[in-house]
């Protein structure tokens, strides 16, 4: 079997007394979509948390593309290629979009021998994303604040979109789109596999995972209870694993 | 004019309209937003203006009015009622410097209680002689920053005459200006180390207490009350300050006379602050045994009687002395633990410099200088100053 | 632009709400007392704003950031204490100044690493600092004030008088305004700054290391702190351990006034600067229409409240206006 994109191994964290993750193995290919799912509490968030970069793991190994890491900052795995869309939307609200967009990746421009913010490419990129995957948001100009739920989830997706190039990591990306957005984001996921780049679809709508994921794996109270592959099974199957655990 | 401006940039944005609902509804937003805004603002403006006008503009000559009662009685047979007859007599004081006005530029704090009988000083010379002034304090007491652009403002508003204190030496660059834009300058409670650079300077007279002279003087008067030879412990609330300093050195001229040995201790005048040291100090130098007099620069010396009384000393037995009358010093003396307080008559350091000015802006007089410094309040007069302390005056 | 556009863009500035009531202020003291806008009182204003005005730009960075410094009026003291000791061994002036300034830094390096190490709120580490570096004041003088005398090109270069009106700290205040603002709004940095106090987190996640952004604003704020005690000192020729006493209040006052958010992530220097001269203007006012001083506190309280319901109120309307559109 090809080397793993990412495998953690025997991943354990505790939040003073709770042990949230029990020594969890966790594993994507390439080209691969693997829907994540669990209860509340089950330590989704955890994980990749983890993988992102915020947070270290307390025991257990990572691994990228069969070498081994240590993400020190969520500088590290964006180096990578992990690009993560976090479930409670890491923007600064009084900011705006495109600033938001490429917060700590802005492009610059030389003026003289300083280098400053290239504002007018960073809007156009900016107008340019929103329209190839069709999420619209009024104007790049705007605080994020002033911008609907699904409107600030897109502004992330987008910024995810943009920088990613091997792993894309999504926490409850559909949670506040409408139904024609969120058919959209599975629509671009599906596109992200046949391009080559991996995700990490985390939600608690089975229904909206179950058709593009390759794999399914379960988690509750920190430990993995299922790795499927889709062909191994079904929607209600999954849930009665979730409920009954 | 204001109100037009913002009236025309609405109106512009008007220029601009659609037939939709929805813009309509955010021009009148517009509209509504800025007005409020400028109104508010303007509004606030003109409050703080106003305010401030009314607070500050000149008092108008005050009209005495005494009534004088005739009774007229007849007596007869015929039952009659008394009659009173009411004769008004209305004189309106005198108007003797009407239209000058005059600002008191002091390094006192707005919470220092000494200078609001400065300022007492001050209101009623200018009530009496029909004239307008005003005293500007710095918000953190001495700060040097603070008064100088004080100072500096004052001169820009131009008054008719200046009293200030020199608190600090860089103070007389700004006397200098003053008098170079023609506005004489009187120095009052502080005077500069040196009085001829002062007068260089334009400082024209000094009123006040005469710091080092006032020292020697308290040190004197209250020798009464210890031996030669004595151990004597001196309060400075000042470190440094030019007030305290000179006082000191005018108290340690005379213990030196006297043939005693004294230590000094530096406070503030934080009371709390005094009275631990005080404690400290007379814990490791014993009072009567050793320490035989205490002595204060400002006014705290009074503390000292505290402490004696928790140590079970009677008054008395040590002498104590202090400069300038508080409700504290007062109650020193009362006690019988304080023998003498040494008043520089802050009133009339805040009177006198008003009638000067006011003389000389007449009748083109000259200023005299005025040492405001020796009265000694003691249980002889305790009584008649401490009312007279409570009403602001002392 | 058509009008409305224009119109929006300028309500939308967060410096309208303090602009607006400056102007307001300045023309009610004119009307009251023209000798208000005399070309004397003019500079008399001109002159002293800009050495309050180094500290505040400093402050309102560090408040964009999302951290408070309450020790500003203590380094503003501490400074030039610390340089009249230099100068009065000896030290070349140049030197002396280089040397306060790098101490400053270490201040602010050190309520900075402290703050961001430990997680103790800024606004304690600095109330501490605040005591001490006073404290410090105290004991090096003895609470006596000292001579500050500066070699003469220092003294003209910070506090010369170049043209009328215009004196050299009113320029070095103007450039480090301009400089400043500038890394705010166009370099990346300045998005930084505006993110870490906007919410640290996010930052944070954008791998943007939040500790290293906040240090270097702490440096920055006790620096311009000394720099502005120095410049008094050079213009007052003394030192004094009281010196700056309250200017905390006084900077972070201007900086509210002028847009600055108290949670962080909103302001911008420009306000700041207006915040300043409103306060200056208010001060100076009273003074000119002769009402006396114990108003200033009253009416900066009123102002400071309008201004910032004017921000607020002005702030929700726009923004809702531009999406309409």
């Amino acid at each position: 079997m090809a080397t793993p994109l990412v495998e953690m191994v025997n991943i354990h964290k505790w939040f003073g007394s709770v042990h949230a993750l029990k020594g969890v193995d966790f594993r994507v290919d390439r080209s691969e979509i693997v829907g994540l799912v669990g209860d509340n509490g089950a330590g989704k968030s955890t994980l990749i948390k983890i993988l992102s970069g915020l947070i270290p793991p307390d025991e257990g190994k990572i691994f990228f593309e069969g070498k081994e890491v240590h993400f020190r900052s969520p500088k590290d795995p964006m180096k990578l290629g992990i690009e993560t869309v976090y479930q409670d939307l890491m923007v600064v609200p009084y900011l705006n979009v495109y600033r938001n967009i490429f917060l700590g990746r802005e492009l610059e421009k030389k003026v003289g021998p300083f280098k400053v913010l290239d504002i007018e490419k960073m809007k156009k990129e900016v107008e340019r994303l929103l329209g190839d995957l069709g999420l619209r948001v009024a104007s790049p100009d705007l605080p994020v604040e002033a911008l609907s739920g699904g409107q600030r989830q897109a502004v992330v997706i987008a910024r995810a979109m943009y920088f990613k190039t091997k792993l894309l990591i999504l926490d409850e990306p559909t949670n506040n789109l409408s139904i024609k957005e969120a058919r959209r984001v599975l629509d671009m996921v599906s596109a992200l596999k046949r391009a080559g780049i991996s995700c990490i679809f985390i939600t608690h709508n089975l229904h909206h995972v179950y058709p593009v994921a390759d794999r399914i794996v379960v988690l509750n109270r920190g430990v993995k209870i299922a790795d499927l592959k889709k062909s191994e099974t079904t929607v209600d199957e999954i849930e009665k694993l979730i409920v009954s655990a | 004019m204001f109100i037009y401006g913002i009236w025309v940039f609405v109106c512009a944005m008007e220029k601009n309209f659609g037939t939709s609902n929805e813009k309509k509804i955010t021009r009148r937003d517009a509209l509504s937003t800025a007005g409020k805004v400028a109104i508010s603002a303007v509004v606030a403006g003109v409050v703080a203006g106003i305010g401030g006008y009314y607070a500050g503009s000149a008092v108008p000559a005050k009209t005495v009015t005494s009534i004088s009662t005739k009774t007229v009685t007849k007596a007869a047979t015929v039952t009659a009622s008394p009659t009173t007859i009411t004769k008004t007599v209305t004189t309106a004081l005198a108007e003797f410097a009407k239209g000058l006005k005059f600002t008191y530029v002091t390094h006192g704090g707005e919470e220092n209680v000494f200078w609001n009988t400065v300022h007492l000083g001050m209101k009623e010379a200018a009530d009496v002689l029909g004239c307008d002034a005003v005293m500007i304090r710095p918000k953190v007491e001495g700060d040097l920053g603070m008064i100088m652009s004080n100072f500096e403002t004052a001169i820009a508003e131009n008054p008719d005459g200046i009293v200030a204190t020199v608190c600090y030496e860089a103070e007389l660059k700004m006397i200098k200006k003053a008098t170079e834009a023609g506005i004489p300058v009187i120095v009052a409670n502080i005077d500069a180390p040196d009085p001829e650079k002062r007068k260089e300077a334009g400082g024209l007279c000094f009123i006040g207490q005469n710091l080092e002279p006032a020292g020697y003087f308290l040190a004197k008067a209250l020798s009464k009350y210890y031996p030669e030879g004595s151990h004597v412990l001196i309060i400075i609330e000042g470190p440094g300050m030019v007030w305290a300093e000179q006082r000191c050195h005018g108290i340690v001229r005379f213990l030196e006379e006297y043939g005693c040995t004294y230590d000094r201790l530096d406070v503030s005048f934080e009371l709390a602050e005094v009275e631990s040291r005080l404690s400290a100090y007379l814990e490791a130098h014993p009072p009567v045994e050793e320490t035989k007099a205490i002595m204060s620069v400002g006014y705290t010396a009074p503390i000292a009687g505290k402490v004696l009384e928790s140590m079970n000393v009677p008054p008395g037995k040590v002498a104590i002395g202090t400069f300038d009358i508080v409700p504290l010093v007062i109650d020193g003396i009362k006690s019988g633990y304080v023998q003498i307080a040494l008043d520089q008559q802050p009133y009339l350091q805040g009177f006198l410099p008003i009638v000067q000015l006011a003389l000389m802006k007449k009748y083109a007089l000259g200023a005299w200088d005025v040492d405001t410094g020796h009265a000694i309040v003691d249980q002889s007069n305790v009584d008649i100053v401490a009312d007279l302390s409570k009403k602001g005056y002392r | 632009m058509g009008f409305r556009e224009l119109g929006i863009t300028v309500l939308q500035k967060k410096e309208i709400s303090v602009t607006m009531i400056l102007v307001a202020t300045v023309l009610v003291f004119y009307s009251i007392q023209p000798r208000f806008l005399s070309s004397l009182n003019v500079e008399v204003l001109l002159k002293i704003t800009p050495e309050l005005g180094i500290v505040a730009l400093g402050v309102t960075m560090l408040m964009i950031g999302g951290e408070f410094d309450l020790s500003v009026g203590s380094v503003f003291g501490f400074a030039p204490l610390l340089m009249a000791v230099l100068l009065g061994s000896g030290v070349n002036t140049w030197i002396s100044f280089a040397a306060v300034m790098v101490v400053c830094s270490l201040i602010g390096a050190t309520q900075g690493l402290i703050t961001v190490k430990t997680g103790i709120p800024s606004f304690i580490t600095t109330l501490g600092g605040m005591l001490i570096w006073r404290g410090l004041a105290l004991v090096i003088t003895g609470g006596h004030p000292l001579y500050f005398t500066p070699s003469q090109d220092f003294t003209y270069i910070f506090t010369g008088k170049l043209f009328p009106f215009v004196y050299s700290q009113l320029i070095i205040f103007l450039g480090l305004l301009v400089i400043l603002q500038f890394i705010l709004e166009r370099h990346k940095f300045g998005n930084w700054v505006y993110a870490v106090g906007g919410r640290r987190q996010a930052a944070e996640a954008m791998g943007i290391s939040s500790g290293q952004v906040k240090i270097i604003l702490f440096i920055l704020c006790s620096v311009l702190a000394g720099l502005g005690g120095v410049i008094q000192s050079a213009r007052m020729s003394q030192a004094m351990p009281n010196q700056g006493s309250g200017l905390e209040f006084d900077a972070i006052a201007a900086a509210v006034v002028g847009g600055t958010s108290l949670f962080g992530g909103v302001g911008t220097l420009i306000g700041t600067m207006l915040g300043e001269f409103l306060c200056r203007v208010i001060e100076n006012g009273l003074i000119i229409i002769r009402a006396p001083s114990y108003y200033f506190r009253l009416y900066i309280g009123i102002v400071i409240i309008v201004a910032v319901i004017g921000n607020l109120y002005i702030q929700r309307r726009t923004v809702r206006m531009r999406v309409r559109k």
